[in-house]
């Protein structure tokens, strides 16, 4: 399978604190990754590492996708607060989405803004990949719904995602591989090898256990 | 990258301070109203364009771009960071240079000649200056900390008398720079906005341009090289 981000040895140290050490992960064309991992892990500074926002301290990554072809959302406190909602739908999504809004992000609820940066992200039209950090946080029910559905049609179009999440219930069943960051080290495992059948947020949990006792 | 302006995003996301760009507007119009009053009355307003221009140009890059704001432009975009950093300089710097021209325009539509200072080489090698070097030293500091600091550099060197002797002779004996070609550099760095009511030798005017570029040479640079962490982030 094509390749779209590439990471090969990769490690990340601010001063003496090391955050990665040798880290090797791809992502593959149309596959979803989760990316499961304890505060502090490493998972926002992998991606970020992955978006070329962050320089490795050690190694090489690689993206294979057109300029422009990959999205990320960082979080609702991503969003500069004082644009409004309409501008800022209209300048990220290049015109690919419209919104009569004309109040500032920051006047939006905390859920509205996190459905806000996602909605921008993922209306655009041929995307290669996504990489979403905490994509769920502060969303509801049908905002959660409306996510997991989002990134299924995505990838029925060929889209790739990486998804960071602690909201392991939503991640399962959307994967097909399942990347455990603990201690700086990643250990990728393919859904098979986390359950027989659908992996449920349980299945995750024992996993993640099983991976930080014998890395 | 593809489709995303970096002069309509930044315009969006870190537009100049609207208190600052108020009096640019209006002292590009007092310069008309006093060219209009007494012609050749409005040189001043050069200097406080100029002075504006160092705190309107200190945007502070990081400011934004470790909150996550400038991720949409900085994803995977190295071998365009140097036009995102451009980009970025002509936004912070665009309200200084509009009034500056403006009241240039004034100037030379009294004077019925474009060779006002704001016109004259060493005009624009002053509105380099304090466009380019705030900029490039701003990215990685809070907003206006680089213009503070720059002024705060002025101040301290008028108290002590450094400046201000030097000055008074460059108004006195114009020969004086060509005598003293790198203290007059040295002076013109530490007070820019007087670089358009003084006669330079060429040889130093060309010293003030290639300051300038370098600065913003640098700054762009900085900007290329550099990694965006959040500031919240917690790994």
């Amino acid at each position: 399978m094509k390749e779209i981000l590439e990471a090969h040895g990769v490690g990340k140290s601010y001063g003496r604190r090391a955050i990665l050490h040798d880290v090797d992960f791809a992502l593959s064309a149309g596959e979803t990754v989760g990316l499961i991992g304890p505060n502090g892990a490493g998972k926002t500074t992998l991606l970020r590492i992955l978006l070329g926002l962050v320089r490795p301290s050690r190694g090489r990554v690689a993206s294979l996708a057109p300029d422009g072809a990959v999205e990320h959302f960082g979080g609702a406190h991503t969003l500069p607060p004082h644009v409004p909602v309409r501008t800022w739908v209209r300048l990220v999504s290049r015109g690919e989405a419209s919104c009569d809004d004309r109040r500032p992000i920051r006047d939006l609820s905390r859920g509205s803004r996190q459905l806000l940066g996602l909605s921008t992200v993922l209306a655009r039209s041929h995307l290669a990949a996504v990489l979403l950090d905490e994509p769920w946080e502060g969303l509801d029910p049908d905002g959660a719904r409306w996510l997991s559905e989002t990134l299924r049609r995505r990838k029925e179009q060929g889209c790739s995602s990486l998804v960071s999440s602690h909201r392991l219930h939503d991640l399962a069943g959307l994967c097909e591989r399942y990347a455990f960051l603990a201690d700086g080290r990643i250990v990728v495992r393919g859904a098979g090898e986390i359950a027989k059948g659908p992996v449920s947020g349980g299945d995750l949990l024992r996993a993640f256990d099983r991976i930080r006792v014998s890395p | 990258m593809r489709g995303l302006s970096p002069i309509r995003y930044f315009a969006v996301v870190s537009p100049p301070a609207a208190p600052l760009v108020a009096v640019l507007v209006i002292l590009a119009a007092g310069a008309a109203v006093l060219e209009i009053i007494d012609r050749g009355s409005s040189d001043w307003v050069l200097a406080s364009i100029g002075l504006l221009q160092l705190f309107a140009c200190s945007t502070g890059f990081a400011r934004h771009a470790t909150r996550g704001y400038y991720d949409p432009l900085l994803l995977l975009a190295a071998s365009h960071r140097r036009r995102v950093a451009l980009a970025h300089f002509a936004v912070s710097s665009a309200p200084g240079i509009g009034a500056w021209i403006a009241a240039g325009a004034a100037q030379a539509i009294a004077a019925r000649s474009p060779t006002v200072p704001a016109f004259r080489p060493a005009g624009w090698a002053g509105l380099l200056l304090v466009s380019a070097i705030p900029w490039a030293a701003g990215i990685r500091v809070p907003r206006f900390v680089a213009g503070a600091l720059w002024l705060t550099l002025t101040a301290s060197l008028a108290v002590s008398g450094k400046l201000l002797v030097p000055l008074s002779l460059l108004h006195s004996r114009p020969s004086w720079a060509v005598e003293h070609p790198f203290r007059s550099l040295a002076v013109g760095l530490a007070f820019p906005v007087v670089l358009p009511s003084l006669d330079w030798p060429p040889a130093v005017l060309l010293g003030f341009s290639l300051v300038g570029i370098a600065a913003l040479a640098v700054g762009i640079e900085m900007v290329a090289a550099a990694e965006f962490a959040l500031a919240e982030e917690d790994g």
